[in-house]
């Protein structure tokens, strides 16, 4: 356990010093979400909102429901890109594949992968939106504490999702495809921007595939951000949730064996 | 040479503290395109066709060839980076093929240029991160860290980031980073591939001392044959991906003695044609370390290896033919 605890975190404080090493970078990632957020911020905005439009009643409850989805969707979409850099710079820098010279679990090198680029680039935008479910008295003093167990939500959620995406990327530097795969789909049909009551029955099961969904779902129900027909208990979804990291975790194993296998056999983990 | 070690240092205590290789066969399968809306077609490249060889502790084993003859394959077989496609590979008795994350413990890669490290990152920081992935923390990596910095003299410069070092330094730093788990075998790829003489002889010095003091097993690629010449207590010439000759420098020189005189025979004869040497290099290619005794020094002039190394390989690609 101590050797598992001591790669994860020698991934995040190598992943902080390497690639978070300036102000700019942090506002970066700061600002294009920001900016993304404001976006449909304004396009909801002419609309006539005490009608309910897609179960969201008032300017408060559109930004709160914005806030959320776009907090959670900025955590998993992190790991999207960090396993696509993974892929690539570490490849053809030979690090990836020094890196699996090493004894070194491969789980916990790929969890503390995630974990590092989740923690970096995530957070600075998080404190935005929390600033954002204050504002909209989501959150507030006499619920604080809930904070703690959004943060564990987000972050279990995002690191195993994360996880499972830089082991599909050992397979291949190409794996690229995987990104558009999941980049719209996953904005689209998880709730972020859109209320998940908004989509046809179609719509709704294609959203049953991405863990963002059951995440999102969990984090506004603690919230009470209150989208019409507004579910009360938390349960399902958070079953489905577990019952979807399981499977990634164990997918995710599944894949690093399997990558290892056929990276010592085709030796694609470098490229010069 | 000052480097050569005596006859008697050659005979190895315990004969299980080595990496034998026998049979080493690498194909790999390469797709090739033919414009967009063809299909690919597949082309099995045998990179290395059954390499056997042994480092021993405490020893330094050359492996020398020209460009694209397997040695880089083979260096990646031996350190388990990638799996043999047939023959076994045995280090200190363990199964290195089969379990090849219990001798990662035990082995490290260095190779030349300038790949392999974060650049963005210090010295230091460099080492701590491939440290922990060894499972080493605290004092002990500290101290590690600070004996390794120290032996690539690099202690001024550890605190600065590896994008503003020179070659020379980074290659220093790859050597420190390749020793953080103070491995019993190394496999140097070209570590002075682009150095100056005075950083190329320095690395040349830390590569004895390695084998000598430390007793590690070294397998060492280079181009430069001096360095070879200089360093290696034992040589195995790839071509191909096949051994082709292995032997001390000094055997090298009587195989290659051995040659020469059978050619000026040859040619004396008219009309006889000239006898294939694959006898001669079967009997040199073998895995077992019987002739690792430097009892057949020759009393001939000294022959470059370069010239050697050229010669068999003109008649092995003569072979071919």
């Amino acid at each position: 356990m101590r050797e598992i605890l001591l790669v994860i975190y020698a991934e995040i404080r190598k992943q902080k010093r390497h690639n978070y090493h300036s102000y700019f970078v942090y506002f970066s990632l700061l600002i294009w979400p920001v900016l993304g957020f404001l976006e449909v911020y304004y396009t909801y905005k002419p609309f006539e909102l005490a009608s309910g439009i897609a179960g969201i009643g008032n300017a408060q409850t559109l930004l709160a429901f914005l806030a959320t989805g776009y907090m959670a969707y900025n955590c998993f979409w992190s790991m999207v890109q960090n396993a696509w850099s993974m892929s690539y710079d570490e490849r053809t820098g030979g690090t990836l594949e020094m890196a699996f010279l090493t004894p070194a679990n491969r789980l916990a090198l790929n969890y503390g992968k995630a974990l590092g680029a989740l923690i970096q680039e995530a957070w600075m935008f998080c404190c935005f939106c929390i600033f954002i479910l204050f504002y909209t008295r989501s959150l507030s003093w006499s619920n604080w504490y809930l904070l703690p167990v959004i943060f564990l939500l987000l972050v279990i959620s995002s690191t195993v999702w994360g996880g499972m995406l830089n082991a599909i990327f050992l397979f291949s530097r190409d794996a690229s495809i995987v990104m558009d795969l999941f980049d719209t789909p996953m904005v689209l049909f998880s709730g972020t921007r859109i209320p998940l009551t908004a989509f046809p029955l179609w719509a709704r099961l294609i959203s049953l595939l991405f863990p963002l969904t059951y995440c999102l779902n969990l984090i506004r129900l603690t919230l009470h951000i209150q989208i019409q027909p507004h579910p009360t208990n938390i349960l399902p979804d958070l079953l489905k949730l577990l019952l979807c990291l399981l499977t990634m975790i164990t997918l995710t194993h599944h894949l690093l064996t399997k990558a290892e296998q056929n990276n010592r056999r085709t030796g694609e983990l470098l490229f010069y | 040479m000052e480097n050569k070690v005596e006859a008697k240092d050659y005979q190895i205590a315990d004969t299980n503290q080595k990496i034998i290789a026998r049979n080493l066969v690498k194909d790999y399968e390469l797709k090739e395109r033919h414009g967009i809306f063809r299909p690919k077609t597949k082309k099995i490249i045998h990179a290395v066709k059954g390499v056997s060889l042994e480092i021993p502790r405490g020893k330094i084993i050359g492996l020398l060839g020209i460009n694209g003859a397997g040695k880089t394959t083979t260096i990646r077989m031996l350190s388990s980076v990638i799996e043999p496609t047939s023959g076994t590979l045995e280090m200190d008795g363990i199964d290195a093929v089969k379990e090849h994350r219990r001798v990662k413990e035990q082995i490290n890669v260095i190779s030349g240029g300038e790949r392999n490290l974060y650049w963005r990152l210090t010295a230091a920081e460099n080492l701590e991160y491939f440290g922990s992935l060894y499972g080493i923390s605290g004092d002990a990596l500290k101290e590690r860290m600070k004996k390794l910095l120290k032996t690539v003299d690099l202690e001024d410069a550890a605190d600065t980031p590896v994008e503003r070092y020179s070659k020379g330094m980074k290659q220093r730093l790859q050597i420190a980073r390749g020793l953080i788990n103070d491995p019993s075998y190394i496999f140097l790829d070209e570590p002075t591939l682009g150095l100056d003489i005075v950083i190329a002889k320095e690395i040349r010095d830390l590569i004895r001392h390695l084998a000598v003091k430390e007793k590690k097993g070294v397998l060492l690629t280079t181009h430069y044959i001096s360095e070879a010449e200089e360093l290696c207590d034992y040589i195995y010439i790839i071509d191909h991906g096949k051994i082709i000759a292995r032997g001390t420098k000094e055997e090298l020189q009587a195989l290659f003695v051995y040659h020469e005189k059978k050619i000026d025979e040859d040619f004396s004869k008219p009309g006889r044609e000239m006898e294939s040497s694959s006898e001669a290099d079967t009997k040199n290619c073998q895995p077992e370390m019987s002739s690792y005794t430097g009892k057949n020094k020759t009393k001939e002039q000294e022959i470059p290896l370069e010239d050697i190394i050229m010669y068999l390989v003109n008649e092995a690609k003569e072979e071919q033919k």
